[in-house]
C-alpha cells in the first residue's frame, strides 16, 4: 500500500510532530539532570558544532595578536587566570574541584593538559564564552589587550611547573598564599587578609607591580583618585574584564582601606635617564601642549602642583610608558571609561601614535617633579 | 490661541499672502544689516547697491514696456534692417555701456576700501566655532579677547584675518566686508566705523555643524571711551578673590583658557579675561549669565554641536556652579 504525499498530509504530519514534541517537553520526561552526562552521540555532536563555530568565528572576527611571549603579558594573564579561571579549569599542580567535575558538560581540566586550540580560537572562546556550557564571555569584549594576555598565559601553561605557575600568578605574594590543594580556592582560606593579598598578587604590597611593566604602579597615587578608580572598576564605569571582578567583590570600606594603603606607599620616581634635552618632544607636549593640534599641556592637570590642587586627578610620573600609552589608545578607541573620560577622549584623539609614545615615555622616565 | 492656526483658513491666507514678502524688509535695518550702514566701507558698498538697484529697476521697467508693446495685437513685422539695428543697440551697445559705467563706478570706489589703517590693528582668527581676537597697538602691546571686537569710532582699523582649522568668513555687515579667513593665508580688511553702538557680525562661510552659531559681537566706542577701556585692559589686575578661581584651576580649565591676573594661561580655547564685558556667551549663542556659563561648561556640544571643548559632566554640580559664578563676575 502506498500513501500519496499531498501538501495537506505533510502539513498535518508536521503539526502532529510539533504537538508531540511540545507534549513531550511539557510532560517533563526529558531528563535535564547533570549527572550521567550526555549520550556519547549527543556529546560528539554538540562538541562538533562548538568546534566548527569557534573555528569559523576565529577566522573572521579575531584581530592580530601582540607578542604572546611577552613576560608582562603572561604575568597579567596568569594573575587573572588564578582568580577568574582556575576554580573551574584547574591549574598546574592544582587539580580541578570535584564539585565542578559533576557539571554537564564539565569544564576541561587544564592541570592535565589542553586541547590543541589555535591562538585565535582561544581568543574567540575567552572573548565570547560558549553558550550552554557555563563558559562565560569576557566582561568587556572590546578589551582585546586583556583577552590576549589570558591567551598568552594559556599557551604557556602546559609547560609550567606548579612553582613556576604560582610565581607567575602571584609574584612574591605566592609565599603568603596557602598551597591550594584545589585550584582557585585559596582566597576562601584567607577571608580578610586576602583582600590586600589579592591586590598584591599583581600590584605588590608596595604598589610597584612586578614583571617589568605588567601592572601599573599605584604606589603613592592620590588616595581620592585610587578610591574613585576602584569604584569605577567595580561598577563597570571604567572598563576592564580583569579589574571589575577584582574590585566588585570587595566592600566599600575595604576599597577605602586599599586606597589609603596604596596612597601611603612611597613612590620612588626613577631618576631621569639623562637630563631631558630641550628637543624632547614628549616633554614639550607635557609642558606646552601642541597648540596647532589643540592639545593642552598635560602638566596643567597632571603636574606636581596639579596633584596638590586636585586629588581627583592622577599623578603620572614614574608610571610605565606602555601603561600610559595603552590608556591613551583606549581613549582614542572609546573603550577606557573613567571619570573624566570626555576630556581625555578629546585630548587623546588629537594626538598621533608617535606623540602618544613620546609623551608616555617622558612621564615614565623624564619627569621628576 | 495659537496665531498660526489663523493660517489654516484659506480666506485669511488669501488675504495675508500678498503682504508676506514685506517680512523681507525686516532685513533693512538692525545691528546686522548691510543696508543700515554705520561705517564708511559699508556706506560705499551700500551706495553701490542702491545705484545698481535703481538702474536695474529702470532696465526692468523698460524691458517690461517693450514686452507689452510687442504683445499688442496690431503689431506689424519689422524690416530686417530695423530689427537688426534694434538688436545691435539694445542687445550689445546698451549693455556694454551700462556695464562699463558700472565697472568704472566700482573701480573708483576701490581705493577708498583699500586705504591702509591707522594705528590699531586687530588680529582675528576663525576657529570652530568662535573668534580669537587680539588687539595690537602701535607700541606693540597686545590685548587678547574672544568673540567680541571693540573699535574706536572714526578710526580706520585694520583687521588681520586668519583661520586655524577650516575656511571661515569675517563679516560685520553694518561696517563693511566681507573677507574670507583661509588657513595658511593672511587676509586684511580695513573698516572705519562712523557711528558708535553695538553691532553684530557672523561667519559667512559654512564652517561646520555650528556655523550658524558663530556670531561676533561688535562694539563701536567713542575714541576716548575706547582708549580708557584699552588702558584698563593693558594694566592686568587680578580678579577679586572667589572660590571659583581655585576650582577653575583645579579642574584644569587653565589648560585651554586664559584669565589675566591668574595662573590660567591656556591658549587653546577662548580667552576669558573680563568675560562679563561681553554681551553674549559662546559667540553670540547664549546670554552672558552664570546659568548659561554653567550649562556650557557641563555640555558644550549640547549648545554648539561639534564644539571642540569636551563636556565636563563629571564635575560636582557645586563646583561647576562656583566656576560659573566666578566667570560671570570677571
Amino acid at each position: 500500500m502506498t500513501i500519496r504525499l499531498t501538501l495537506r498530509r505533510v502539513a498535518a504530519a508536521l503539526c502532529v510532530l510539533l504537538l508531540g514534541g511540545m507534549l513531550f517537553a511539557w510532560s517533563g520526561l526529558f531528563n535535564v539532570a547533570a549527572t550521567g552526562g550526555h549520550w556519547a552521540a549527543t556529546d560528539w555532536f554538540l562538541h562538533w558544532v562548538m568546534r566548527n563555530s569557534i573555528r569559523t568565528y576565529a577566522m573572521t572576527s579575531v584581530g592580530t595578536p601582540p607578542d604572546l611571549d611577552d613576560r608582562a603579558l603572561l604575568a597579567r594573564g596568569a594573575g587573572h587566570y588564578a582568580v577568574g579561571c582556575a576554580a573551574c579549569h584547574g591549574a598546574p599542580g592544582e587539580p580541578q574541584n570535584p564539585v565542578i567535575q559533576q557539571s554537564t558538560p564539565f569544564p576541561p581540566d587544564f592541570s592535565k593538559g589542553m586541547a590543541p586550540w589555535s591562538d585565535s580560537e582561544l581568543f574567540r572562546i575567552v572573548q565570547h564564552g560558549v553558550r550552554f556550557t557555563g563558559m562565560p564571555g569576557w566582561i568587556v569584549p572590546s578589551r582585546s589587550d586583556e583577552i590576549w594576555s589570558v591567551v598568552a598565559f594559556l599557551r604557556a601553561m602546559p609547560e609550567l611547573s606548579p612553582e613556576a605557575y604560582r610565581t607567575l600568578a602571584h609574584g612574591e605574594e605566592a609565599a603568603h598564599r596557602p598551597q591550594g590543594a584545589q585550584a582557585g580556592m585559596d582566597a576562601l582560606a584567607m577571608p580578610n587578609g586576602g583582600v590586600l593579598s589579592g591586590c598584591a598578587s599583581c600590584h605588590g604590597r608596595d604598589g610597584m607591580g612586578r614583571d617589568g611593566d605588567a601592572f601599573p604602579i599605584i604606589a603613592g597615587q592620590s588616595e581620592a583618585y585610587l578610591l574613585a578608580t576602584l569604584k569605577d572598576f567595580a561598577s563597570g564605569a571604567r572598563q576592564s574584564g580583569i579589574m571589575q571582578p577584582a574590585a566588585s567583590r570587595v566592600s566599600e570600606q575595604q576599597l577605602r582601606d586599599l586606597a589609603a594603603h596604596y596612597a601611603s606607599q612611597p613612590r620612588p620616581v626613577r631618576p631621569a635617564a639623562q637630563a631631558a634635552s630641550a628637543a624632547d618632544e614628549g616633554e614639550r607636549i607635557a609642558r606646552e601642549g601642541i597648540p596647532a593640534q589643540q592639545v593642552p599641556a598635560c602638566l596643567s592637570c597632571h603636574g606636581a602642583d596639579g596633584v596638590a590642587r586636585n586629588p581627583a586627578l592622577p599623578r603620572l610620573e614614574g608610571q610605565h610608558a606602555t601603561y600610559l600609552a595603552a590608556q591613551l589608545h583606549a581613549w582614542r578607541q572609546g573603550v577606557r571609561g573613567g571619570r573624566s573620560g570626555a576630556v581625555m577622549e578629546a585630548v587623546a584623539n588629537r594626538l598621533t601614535p608617535a606623540q602618544i609614545e613620546a609623551v608616555s615615555k617622558w612621564f615614565a622616565e623624564g619627569y621628576n617633579p | 490661541m495659537n496665531v498660526w492656526l489663523a493660517f489654516s483658513s484659506p480666506r485669511i491666507c488669501r488675504a495675508l499672502g500678498p503682504w508676506l514678502p514685506l517680512i523681507l524688509f525686516a532685513g533693512c535695518s538692525g545691528p546686522q544689516s548691510a543696508l543700515d550702514p554705520a561705517g564708511s566701507e559699508a556706506r560705499i558698498v551700500g551706495s553701490l547697491f542702491w545705484w545698481m538697484l535703481g538702474a536695474a529697476a529702470v532696465i526692468w521697467a523698460a524691458v517690461m514696456a517693450i514686452a507689452a508693446y510687442a504683445g499688442r495685437q496690431r503689431a506689424q513685422p519689422w524690416s530686417d534692417r530695423k530689427a537688426g539695428r534694434f538688436i545691435l543697440i539694445c542687445g550689445a551697445l546698451l549693455p556694454t555701456i551700462l556695464l562699463a559705467v558700472l565697472l568704472v563706478f566700482g573701480l573708483r570706489l576701490m581705493p577708498a576700501l583699500r586705504a591702509p589703517g591707522e594705528a590699531l590693528r586687530i588680529h582675528v582668527q576663525g576657529e570652530q566655532f568662535w573668534w580669537r581676537v587680539s588687539y595690537e597697538f602701535p607700541d606693540g602691546a597686545r590685548i587678547d579677547s574672544a568673540n567680541e571686537v571693540r573699535l574706536p569710532r572714526g578710526v580706520r582699523t585694520e583687521f588681520v584675518l586668519t583661520a586655524q582649522d577650516v575656511i571661515h568668513s569675517f563679516w560685520i555687515p553694518p561696517l563693511g566686508g566681507k573677507m574670507d579667513m583661509i588657513p595658511g593665508t593672511t587676509n586684511r580688511l580695513v573698516l572705519e566705523p562712523t557711528q558708535s553702538g553695538r553691532f553684530r557680525g557672523a561667519c559667512a562661510e559654512f564652517c561646520g555643524t555650528s556655523h550658524g552659531l558663530m556670531n561676533l559681537e561688535v562694539a563701536v566706542l567713542e575714541p576716548a571711551a575706547f582708549d580708557e577701556w584699552a588702558q584698563q585692559r593693558r594694566t592686568a589686575t587680578a580678579p577679586p578673590p572667589h572660590p571659583g578661581q581655585a576650582l577653575f584651576l583645579a579642574h584644569g580649565c587653565n589648560a585651554c583658557h586664559t584669565v589675566q591676573g591668574t595662573p590660567a594661561r591656556g591658549r587653546i580655547g577662548p580667552d576669558l579675561t573680563r568675560l562679563s564685558e561681553r554681551p553674549s556667551l559662546a559667540a553670540g549663542t547664549l546670554p552672558n549669565d552664570a546659568a548659561s556659563i554653567e550649562r556650557f561648561i557641563r555640555d558644550p556640544a549640547d549648545i554648539k554641536p561639534g564644539a571642540r571643548m569636551p563636556s565636563f559632566t563629571h564635575l560636582p554640580p557645586s563646583d561647576s556652579a562656583d566656576i560659573a559664578r566666578w566667570l560671570e563676575a570677571l
